[in-house]
């Protein structure tokens, strides 16, 4: 119980002492001459029999007074009442892209999240924590204990990469507890509008979202986007563009500068830079100036831009494009061979299919995906992997009905192009999923593929049997298998496109070389409007209702006491007008 | 005349005359018997005729001679001795009018009845000890020394029924006189040992009237509230809430008590006259003791 008025319970606390002093008052007795005592002795018995009576009607009469004054002091006061063990679920998202290293005096980015979330998470309990980071693997921690989830930002690896913010919302939903108030937090400096993301607004209707953002404003001048597409008919030719923004609040010059490094086969060394343009811009504050060129590839080559200014957000001062022969997708194929299956892998290109067993899958690894077929998926497995379940018996099925197709995630992007209206399936089997996994097709008897994804595995269950459905005969089938294989292999996509296998991202050292594809969408929010300073106040867990700072925030209804505690009042006074007025009606009538 | 009585009730009074048979005090209302005791008479006096008197007594010669009507007066062969016991204890006080006072005023009016009959009239007070507050007073003449007496007479004192009540009928019982005796004790009976009392009047061999006085307040209080009751007399005190219900209570016990009383009166051959001070005292003597046939 929260009391948030003192000044009423003490008022009310007077109050109670007035009314005690009244009946004080009204009990203390007057002096009254008489003849003679003998005759009220006399009826002395029967009259100690009505005065304890008397008392007792009193005393309840007093009692009643008082009680009432107690509960409206009370319910002046303001109580509310917090739940004794907590419901609540709490989902943190941190932002662990590459904008989250830069430093800030005195401390990264990430560093400052993490301790602004151990501020918050220092007092209060939820009942079950869920962290994900906006770069993979997305899903770091799911449990029940805060000590877990402490231990858990500690050993958050080093900001990298491009955040997926639609990844990791998407893959939210499945690890909530409908059963509890799920409040989301998005921890970060803000390098992403996430007002402007579907998802968030999809989330706000499961529960209570959250902005927890970090970072100063800085005057920063980047690389916002290069891209790199062939042109022409030489498909060794290509337009690149880079664009190149002004964060600050005046114009600024700036020479950009675009080298080439040509792989040394023999010495497997890059040659010394080859400048390929030198140019400079003029960029207006808040503007952009794009540039573009055309540039004829060599393989292996690496191609850099660079600005020749030095700000405090250096990571978008440098962007590099390589162009290398692309690694094809390996997909073990494990169980039944299937002929529907077979023929549709064989129609992808850099694609390395070969069919063998578990022992396959550690001797001639790594793996981009094993396809278990008909066979059961080790538990201990680790690594992507899709699984058909096998046929169902003749004679069980009978029983049921076939477990057609109720509804699917069309947004969901496995199922890109993909039109499962128009697949019948004839198994009657179901699949077994629990809160953890996110059904991706629901059967009208029960889910027919869920997304079963932890730290260790991610595993695509399909409930039906190839053989048990006319996917095969459906364009949806290889559209379907192709994007499982992107699933699995995300850079593959870049790699199809032509001319084939001539550019990739390399990002084996980010360290040294590294694509900074930066969106302006990211890159705009470094703004001093829009990047926060650091948080204002404390947030906690604890303490009228524990709320963060949030733009994106549901009032958290509380229960009030008030209106029951009035209703009482109005029944005692009820109570003591009966009292009062009982015992004259009842002698009036008589 | 006095301050007790006023001298149109005193008027009254003159053509009263108290009936001293027992039978013709009996608690049965319109119980009326007009006979005079005594056997032999003596003439002593004429007066004018009033209504009520009785017809054999008007002495018809001389209302041929003077057209008037008198009525003959006769004197007992034995004078009639009236003894009056008041309780004029502390809680005489109290009333409205004070009990004290009514009870003289009956004691007053009753020996003056009895004076103004020819008969020997004694005031005694309740003690302890029973003081005598009067010898026997005879003839109308010491009618001012009875009111004279009874005005000085003033209320304080424990009550004390039995013991001077004992005394009462011990001289009673050594009298000479065996017949044409009355006594009458005015008292509130406030006691616990009231009934002890009235059985030691009952001892008695004369006649005996017991007038019971009570204020309003002592049988019928009001007012609530939360009161430290105190006697009047002993100052003993007693804690009470008053609401409707206990004084209802109170009342019914009241009216039981004198219930009790007026069964005792009538077991022990006891007239009773039970007076509330709010009523007149013209009432009670005009009307009340004529209809109960102690006066005619």
């Amino acid at each position: 119980m929260i009391i948030t008025r003192w000044i009423w319970i003490a008022l009310g606390l007077l109050s109670c002492v007035a009314v005690i002093l009244l009946h004080r008052q009204r009990a203390l007795r007057r002096t009254r001459r008489v003849s003679s005592l003998f005759l009220w002795q006399l009826v002395y018995a029967r009259l100690h029999a009505a005065r304890r009576r008397r008392r007792l009607i009193t005393n309840l009469i007093l009692f009643a007074q008082l009680l009432s004054l107690l509960i409206l002091s009370l319910a002046l006061a303001g109580p509310h009442r917090l739940n004794p063990r907590p419901v609540v679920s709490l989902g943190i998202i941190v932002d662990t892209s590459q904008s989250m290293a830069l430093t800030d005096p005195g401390t990264s980015r990430l560093e400052a999240t993490v301790e602004a979330l151990k501020e918050f998470l220092r007092e209060g309990q939820a009942t079950r924590y869920t962290l994900w980071t906006t770069t993979p693997p997305h899903l770091r921690l799911d449990t029940d204990s805060k000590d877990q989830l402490l231990a858990a930002l500690d050993t958050l690896s080093s900001p990298q990469g491009k955040s997926d913010w639609d990844e990791v919302l998407r893959a939210l939903p499945s690890r909530l507890s409908h059963d509890l108030s799920f409040h989301l937090i998005l921890a970060g400096d803000g390098a992403t509008d996430l007002a402007q993301a579907d998802a968030l607004a999809a989330l706000s209707q499961l529960g209570n979202v959250h902005l927890m953002q970090v970072g100063t404003s800085i005057e920063n001048m980047g690389i916002t986007q290069m891209q790199v597409r062939p042109v022409g008919a030489d498909p060794w030719a290509h337009q690149v563009l880079v664009e190149v923004s002004n964060f600050t609040d005046s114009p600024t010059d700036v020479a950009l500068l675009i080298t080439e490094q040509v792989p040394l086969i023999d010495l497997g060394l890059l040659s010394e830079p080859i400048v390929v343009v030198e140019q400079s811009l003029r960029v207006a504050p808040q503007e952009t100036e794009v540039f573009v060129f055309e540039w004829t590839v060599t393989e292996g080559a690496v191609l850099r831009a660079a600005l020749d200014r030095h700000d405090a957000f250096p990571f978008d001062d440098v962007v590099h494009v390589v162009a290398r022969q692309p690694r094809p997708t390996r997909v073990l194929v494990i169980g039944e061979d299937n002929h529907f299956l077979m023929s549709a892998l064989d129609v992808f290109d850099s694609l390395e299919v070969i069919y063998g067993d578990l022992g396959t899958w550690s001797s001639r690894g790594p793996f981009d995906l094993a396809i278990f077929n008909e066979v059961p998926v080790p538990p201990d497995f680790a690594g992507t992997a899709v699984h058909f379940a096998p046929a169902v018996a003749t004679s069980d099925a009978s029983a049921r009905p076939a477990n057609s197709i109720a509804w699917w995630q069309q947004e969901h992007p496995l199922f890109r192009f993909v039109d499962w209206n128009t697949v019948d399936v004839s198994s009657r089997s179901t699949l077994e999923s629990d809160p953890a996994q996110q059904v991706l097709i629901q059967g009208v008897l029960g889910p027919l593929m869920v997304l079963d994804e932890t730290e260790t595995h991610r595993i695509l269950r399909i409930g039906f049997s190839l053989n048990q459905s006319d996917l095969p005969y459906r364009i949806a089938f290889p559209i379907f298998l192709g994007n499982v294989l992107d699933w699995a292999n995300p850079a593959r996509a870049s790699m199809t496109a032509p001319p084939d296998g001539l550019l990739s991202r390399d990002e084996s050292n980010l360290s040294q070389r590294w694509l900074q594809s930066l969106e302006p969408l990211g890159a705009r929010l470094l703004e001093p409007e829009a990047t926060l300073q650091y948080l204002n106040g404390s947030p906690s867990l604890a303490g009228d209702g524990g709320q963060p700072p949030s733009r994106v925030q549901r009032p958290v209804a509380q229960p009030q006491l008030w209106q029951w505690a009035a209703l009482a009042t109005v029944l005692l006074i009820l109570l003591e007008g009966f009292l009062y007025l009982g015992p004259r009606r009842s002698e009036a009538r008589r | 005349m006095s301050a007790l009585l006023p001298y149109p009730l005193l008027r009254a009074l003159r053509h009263l005359r108290i009936t001293t048979k027992s039978a013709a005090w009996g608690v049965d209302q319109g119980e009326r018997q007009s006979v005079r005791t005594g056997s032999s008479i003596e003439f002593k006096d004429y007066r004018e005729y009033e209504p009520g008197d009785d017809f054999r007594s008007i002495d018809w010669n001389l209302y041929h001679r003077l057209d008037r009507l008198f009525v003959k007066v006769f004197t007992e062969e034995r004078n009639r001795t009236l003894t009056i016991v008041l309780d004029l204890s502390g809680s005489m006080y109290l009333g409205d009018p004070a009990k004290a006072d009514y009870c003289k005023q009956v004691a007053a009016a009753l020996g003056f009845i009895g004076l103004w009959g020819g008969d020997a009239v004694r005031i005694a007070e309740l003690g302890p000890p029973l003081k005598w507050k009067t010898p026997l007073l005879r003839g109308r003449d010491r009618i001012h020394t009875l009111f004279r007496t009874l005005h000085q007479a003033e209320p304080g004192g424990m009550t004390d029924l039995v013991g001077p009540l004992q005394t009462l009928a011990a001289v009673d019982k050594s009298s000479k006189q065996r017949s044409g005796e009355l006594t009458i004790l005015i008292s509130d009976l406030l006691d616990e040992n009231w009934e002890r009392a009235l059985e030691t009047v009952g001892k008695t061999r004369s006649d005996r009237v017991v007038v019971h006085v009570l204020a309003t307040d002592d049988w019928m209080p009001a007012g609530m509230g939360s009161f430290q009751l105190v006697d009047q007399e002993s100052g003993s005190t007693l804690d009470v809430t008053l609401d409707e219900e206990t004084l209802r209570i109170f009342h019914d016990g009241a009216q039981q008590w004198l219930s009790e009383v007026k069964s005792a009166c009538a077991r022990l051959g006891i007239g009773y006259f039970w007076v509330d001070t709010a009523d007149p005292v013209e009432t009670l003597l005009l009307q009340t003791m004529r209809e109960r046939g102690l006066l005619h």
